[in-house]
């Protein structure tokens, strides 16, 4: 059971991501210049990338840019971190763009992109030391600014969720954050289904485990 | 309000898997058997703290995250680069401007050296810009190919070690490329240096 669909994109607000997905329907607007590229499905931007013209790979930058950037962030909870990790991924993907197949979505295959190359910052960064997050303050007087509230108990989630094991957290980030269904988790990670339920369940149980404990 | 000492994992009294009440939770998904829920006061109290914990997991998944504007630029920078088809070597570069230099310009270098070693009669080069330099580059390495004329006599093992050693030392020395390779091919000898 799939209960919640994707494409209630959080966070992708900016102009142009409404064909974020590839899935909006070109017919009808007829080919475009790029200039006015936001009728352009991301599968043909692809295909002009391919072919070695940056403007199309430009588009594809500015249309997931704000995605790749945030499942890095939200799987290393470091800003300055995501934003090499972001960086090196796009970087890849256009490198990688001879392999990528047309059946598949370029918004499936970059967080396959990202979330590798985050792993791989994170299992190296280990290797070097082993990190303590720190847990953001969270004081106990009534707070007179709500949103200076709101804005520490999101650090504080983000926090707890740095702190889980890998392999969950990129399940769960995939999907409680980024919607993504099972399916497309399971393309992403290279895994099967009935694996990503397993983590989930495990990512889940540890999450609120850690949630129970209190800031 | 939060049961501490209850696992996670497991079945409530009612047989409901907890795991299942954690996916509705976590999924905003429908309940498997509403009627049951509706009335059930195990299901009723877990789904209530569960919500309770999952609210701010909820709020901080819906909080909107937008890249850092640098973030765009710096891919297109990086990816023009790569695209220069290793006509040009990048000595130095970050967010405020690159320095690459022509890989034709490093093959004038890497003539010269050649050409001040002792025992070298002259060093075959085509001048100006054009794709055949016997240069290549990549990011800040360099592999040079070079095509020398020798005065007879001599060791040409050694030469083109000494050719080699020059060359990479000057490369280095003035634009800072790592020279990974130094290609010396003797096409010619002069019977003496004057002819």
């Amino acid at each position: 059971v799939n209960p919640a669909a994707p494409g209630a994109d959080v966070g992708d607000t900016q102009a142009g991501s409404a064909s974020d997905h590839g899935r909006r329907p070109t017919a009808g607007h007829g080919r475009q210049p790029l200039s006015a590229s936001e009728g352009v499905a991301d599968e043909a931007l692809v295909l002009w990338a391919r072919e070695g013209h940056q403007e199309a790979f430009e588009e594809l930058v500015r249309r997931h840019r704000d995605r790749a950037y945030r499942v890095a962030l939200r799987l290393l909870g470091d800003p300055h971190l995501a934003e090499d990790v972001a960086q090196e991924a796009l970087v890849a993907a256009w490198r990688a763009l001879p392999r990528f197949r047309r059946e598949a979505r370029f918004s499936t295959w970059l967080y396959r992109i990202v979330t590798n190359t985050a792993l791989n910052y994170s299992t190296r960064r280990r290797e070097v030391a082993t990190e303590v997050v720190e847990l953001p303050e969270t004081g106990q007087g009534a707070p007179a600014d709500l949103v200076a509230e709101h804005n520490r108990e999101v650090a504080r989630i983000e926090a707890v969720i740095a702190q889980l094991p890998l392999e969950q957290r990129a399940a769960l980030v995939l999907r409680s954050f980024e919607q993504c269904t099972y399916e497309e988790v399971a393309e992403i990670l290279g895994i099967t289904v009935p694996a990503v339920k397993g983590r989930l369940h495990r990512a889940r149980r540890e999450l609120t485990e850690r949630l129970r404990e209190g800031p | 309000v939060s049961d501490l000492g209850r696992p996670l994992e497991g079945h409530l009294p009612c047989t409901v898997a907890l795991d299942d009440l954690l996916e509705q939770v976590a999924d905003h998904g429908a309940p498997a058997d509403p009627a049951h829920q509706a009335s059930c006061p195990y299901c009723r109290a877990t789904l209530a703290e569960l919500k309770a914990l999952w609210e701010p997991v909820h709020q901080a998944a819906a909080r909107p995250v937008h890249a850092p504007p640098a973030l765009m630029t710096r891919v297109m920078e990086h990816i023009r680069l790569l695209t220069r088809d290793g006509l040009h070597a990048v000595l130095a570069g970050a967010g405020d401007g690159v320095t690459t230099v022509a890989v034709w310009v490093i093959a004038v270098i890497a003539r010269r050296a050649a050409a001040a070693v002792p025992g070298v009669a002259f060093v075959l080069g085509k001048a100006g810009a054009g794709r055949d330099s016997g240069v290549g580059a990549a990011g800040r390495s360099v592999v040079i190919r070079l095509e020398v004329v020798a005065t007879y006599g001599q060791d040409l093992r050694r030469l083109g070690e000494q050719v080699r050693q020059r060359v990479a030392g000057q490369v280095q020395a003035l634009t800072g490329c790592t020279v990974t390779e130094v290609d010396v091919r003797f096409v010619d000898v002069l019977p003496t240096p004057e002819l």
